[in-house]
């Protein structure tokens, strides 16, 4: 009688372990400026994106990547630019299609709120302008802290 | 009179050196030869090179240090590892890992010890003679300020002390939380935030359930901006 009953709580709490991994946010902080200027090459594809709707952007470049690892239905902040800061809310783990729901709020973004897959950047085009005119663009990924101290590194940008 | 440019002096100088040496075979030996039998004056010169390369010898032979025993190495190396390990941790087991870089570091040092032994007693070898004074033997004793076996204590490794087994990070064991822009060409050691490309969401991939702005106050009104086959995009409005 015991031993099922051992063995169901064990797989119980071996779900419940393996649910509560807390998610790892990965936050892309990027200006876009509409004085000439190159374009970030992991970024082209973001600005023909924003390019369709503001033409005038023409440099785009890369300020900083963060990432943290935050635990289900707690929140955490990013540091963007000029003491701006993004704060993200994991609101729910994993569901059955495997998306994950998040509350950010940004500047000029008193509250987002949707369910996106992971390991796929979300673009989030700001109204906040740094001193020197330039856009602030906030580019969000989710994904599950399955990474274990054995994997490799994927390597940085070459 | 035939007087030799000094070139020509200086390289007869050196083939006589040579000679004086016995470093000379075969046909250049026989041209020197002859052309001491030519010029009989410079046997003089020969045997004062002579005189001059024993005692430089017994110069390095008198300063040349002893060779270490074995039990003299030995000493040396637990000496080199004790420095080596911090005291607090003395007590405990020291890794493998740390064992072998401990004993790659004593023989380190043990072949820098040899080759610097080696460098000393070679240089002393090819100092030039001619600029020294040719000592007196007999009058100068060069062994008297150098003993040749010197029974005080060597000086501690001090500068050895507080050297301990650093256990250096794997590339996979750092997890860069932020990474600035530092342009092409930088690799940050460990995981950077930004792995791989990025890949933009797709439209069938992303829900927006609420969203509100500074400046609408809008809820519950999705904004993302797409067309078909656009990459979706949240615009906000700019402040005005």
């Amino acid at each position: 009688m015991l031993v099922p009953l051992c063995c169901l709580s064990w797989s119980w709490v071996v779900c419940g372990e393996s649910s509560a991994q807390p998610i790892r946010v990965t936050v892309v902080v990027i200006l876009a400026s509409r004085a000439h200027g190159p374009v970030d090459p992991v970024l082209e594809e973001l600005a023909r994106e924003v390019r369709k709707r503001d033409p005038q952007l023409q440099s785009f470049r890369l300020v900083a990547t963060e990432a943290q690892s935050i635990p289900i239905g707690q929140q955490s902040r990013f540091t963007l630019v000029e003491q701006q800061q993004l704060q993200v809310k994991i609101d729910t783990s994993l569901d059955a299609r495997g998306r994950v729901r998040l509350t950010v709020t940004a500047p000029g973004v008193d509250q987002l709120s949707y369910t996106c897959v992971c390991d796929k950047y979300f673009p989030i085009v700001t109204p906040y302008r740094t001193r020197n005119g330039e856009t602030l663009i906030i580019a969000i990924m989710v994904k599950p802290c399955t990474l274990s101290s054995q994997d490799p590194p994927s390597g940085g940008r070459k | 009179m035939n007087h030799d440019p000094p070139i020509r002096d200086a390289c007869r100088r050196a083939w006589l050196a040579a000679y004086a040496e016995g470093q000379l075979e075969g046909t250049t030996r026989a041209q020197v030869e002859g052309w001491l039998d030519e010029h009989p004056q410079l046997w003089a010169e020969i045997q004062e090179q002579q005189a001059l390369g024993q005692t430089l010898r017994q110069m390095m032979d008198a300063t040349a240090p002893s060779d270490p025993s074995a039990a003299t190495w030995e000493a040396l190396a637990q000496r080199i590892q004790a420095a080596s390990v911090p005291a607090q941790h003395a007590a405990a087991p020291v890794p493998s890992h740390c064992r072998q870089r401990g004993l790659v570091r004593i023989a380190a040092v043990t072949v820098a010890s040899a080759l610097f032994l080696g460098g000393v007693v070679g240089l002393q070898n090819q100092l030039p003679g001619p600029t020294l004074d040719p000592p007196q033997i007999g009058q100068v004793d060069p062994l008297s300020a150098h003993p040749a076996h010197d029974d005080s204590p060597s000086p501690p490794l001090s500068e050895l002390t507080g050297i301990s087994c650093l256990t250096l990070v794997r590339e996979v064991d750092v997890l860069l939380e932020r990474v600035p822009h530092m342009g092409e060409g930088w690799l940050p050691i460990g995981r950077p935030p930004l792995e791989g490309p990025i890949q933009w969401i797709h439209q069938d991939e992303i829900e927006v359930i609420s969203f509100a702005s500074h400046s609408s106050g809008q809820q519950n009104i999705p904004c993302l901006v797409y067309a078909e086959g656009d990459k979706p995009l949240l615009w906000t409005p700019v402040r005005e």
